[in-house]
């Protein structure tokens, strides 16, 4: 099994000095420092990155040195660097190299549209005709289909609005413990009230920001990792990766293909929830945390938003969740975020995450969900 | 002198805005293997398949959520349920105040633009068909 020998980021927020590829290579010296390993070691690299321009990982390979390694980049919307971390795990899974390196980065103002196209599209083409179609549907920014979801999920158990915000409130509080983190001014759940609405009910901290950054994890083999001396080895036991079926409803996918995902790493691991000490989630929006913290198997349908009330899923609470802040607070520039949650799942499972330490932890995992129905599952754990 | 153009849908093939029965109508594929999807498909999300034909969806159907869109003016944005299994996403022709989930709702054609030769162009909506209360 791939093991876990550096982690590096670049804090997420606003860079106007760095290109993408200047994000990238910081991150990729952070992780080669933290490894104690040189550029050169490294056999192929997988980059990770959404409407960040053409091959960001060759431009970062560039910058690092030419050494003729395979780079591969791939954009899986938000899961880009999670796709990225798990093709570096198979690569040394496979006995094809030793030392496999997986790099995330994002730059705000770098998105295209869906479809590929800058601007608007040119009347009389497949995409303007696909625009006009979106108009008829009523367009909506990401936001709203969360909206959506958040008053039905309202409707259908009874919660309130402040449940969801008390995720927005705990998410803050562990991101003013991550110097990494973008979001690390205190929040009140007054301000989250009070704050501008994006799609009704939803208010901006309701949404995670927009941001820059970069972030890296290098993987060896268990020869390397002997070979290294590494102890504790951190392994990655499982890898799953699931795109949507009809099965559920266009308001349920991403949540059923949450429940589909995590079953398989589960079942790869020979774990279940309760082996489990701690979980990074895609947290974009923030009834995300409560709908997959039911779809992993952590709580009952219906029952996330007491969960979170009662302190379940923050730092000291049953199954801590967005220990660094979460996407809403640690910040989502797309292409890295993956890889910032294997970043801070490895500190915590070395004892290193400082004032945000969870307890104990041996066993973390990760969980990214992209736009379109990508949705990567990896679990951690210390030996 | 002029004539005014007839009305017609903004994209052809989405909705028709009079039906078999003269009323409004979302326009999906339904599959040999019974799967119905909207808009309408080529070849089958359930079964790959490519033995579809298009048919009209329920003139009236049932608010499952709903969201506002930004911008200047507020507008409602639904999701839809309908009989046959469908849910459809579109604009509804009511204040946020008056909308709530599990109102009926019928669908309505709606001028939302013209074409270049003056031609309304036409998309579909949602209207109450019940107060929100």
């Amino acid at each position: 099994m791939a093991i876990v020998v550096g982690v590096g980021m670049v804090p997420f927020g606003r860079h106007p000095d760095k290109t993408v590829a200047d994000l990238g290579t910081g991150a990729v010296l952070a992780a080669l420092a933290d490894a104690g390993l040189p550029w050169r070691a490294i056999e192929v690299m997988h980059c990770g990155a959404a409407g960040a321009g053409l091959t960001p990982g060759t431009r970062i390979g560039a910058q690092l040195g030419l050494t003729g390694i395979p780079i591969t980049n791939i954009d899986n919307a938000s899961a880009s660097g999670s796709s990225a971390f798990r093709l570096a795990c198979r690569d040394v899974d496979s006995g094809s190299v030793d030392i496999a390196l997986a790099v995330g980065v994002g730059k705000f103002g770098r998105t295209l549209r869906l479809d590929g196209g800058v601007g608007a599209p040119e009347p009389g083409t497949a995409e303007y005709r696909e625009r006009q179609i979106g108009a008829m549907q009523g367009p909506l920014p990401p936001a709203g289909l969360f909206a959506m979801r958040t008053r039905r999920r309202m409707y259908e158990f009874g919660s309130n609005l402040d449940q969801f915000a008390q995720v927005a409130v705990k998410n803050r509080k562990h991101a003013m413990l991550n110097p990494y983190a973008q979001m690390r001014e205190p929040m009140t759940l007054e301000d989250v009230r009070n704050a501008r609405v994006v799609a009704d009910p939803l208010t901006v901290p309701h949404c995670c920001p927009v941001g820059d950054g970069g972030a890296a994890a290098i993987v060896v083999s268990e020869r390397k990792a002997r070979e290294l001396g590494i102890a504790p080895a951190i392994r990655v036991i499982a890898s799953a990766f699931r795109t949507p079926t009809l099965a559920g409803v266009m308001n349920a996918q991403d949540a059923d293909t949450t429940v589909a995902t995590v079953q398989a790493a589960y079942e790869q691991a020979g774990l279940g929830p309760r082996d489990i000490d701690l979980v990074q989630v895609h947290d974009a929006f923030t009834v995300e945390e409560i709908e997959y913290c039911e779809s992993m198997g952590f709580c009952e349908r219906g029952s996330g938003e007491a969960a979170v009330e009662r302190g379940e899923l923050s730092i000291g609470g049953r199954i801590p969740f967005s220990t660094d802040g979460g996407l809403l607070s640690r910040g989502h520039p797309l292409g890295p975020t993956g890889l910032a949650q294997v970043h801070e799942t490895v500190l915590q499972l070395r004892g290193a995450a400082g004032q945000r330490q969870v307890e104990g932890a041996r066993t973390g995992l990760v969980h990214m969900v992209g736009i379109g129905g990508v949705c990567l599952v990896h679990i951690l754990q210390r030996e | 002198m002029s004539v005014e153009p007839a009305a017609k849908p903004m994209v052809e093939g989405i909705f028709t805005p009079a039906g078999s029965d003269g009323l409004a109508h979302l326009l999906c594929s339904r599959c040999a293997c019974g799967a119905v999807a909207f808009p309408a498909r080529e070849r089958c999300a359930a079964c790959s398949g490519t033995d579809l034909v298009v048919e009209e969806v329920p003139n009236e159907g049932t608010i499952y959520s709903w969201t506002t869109s930004p911008g200047r003016t507020v507008r409602v944005v639904a999701q839809v349920q309908f009989a046959n299994g469908l849910m459809a996403q579109g604009h509804v022709t009511a204040e946020p105040a008056a909308v709530r989930i599990g109102q009926r709702v019928r669908t309505v054609a709606v001028p939302v633009d013209y074409a270049d030769d003056g031609t309304p162009l036409l998309s579909y909506a949602f209207e109450p068909v019940e107060e929100a209360a």
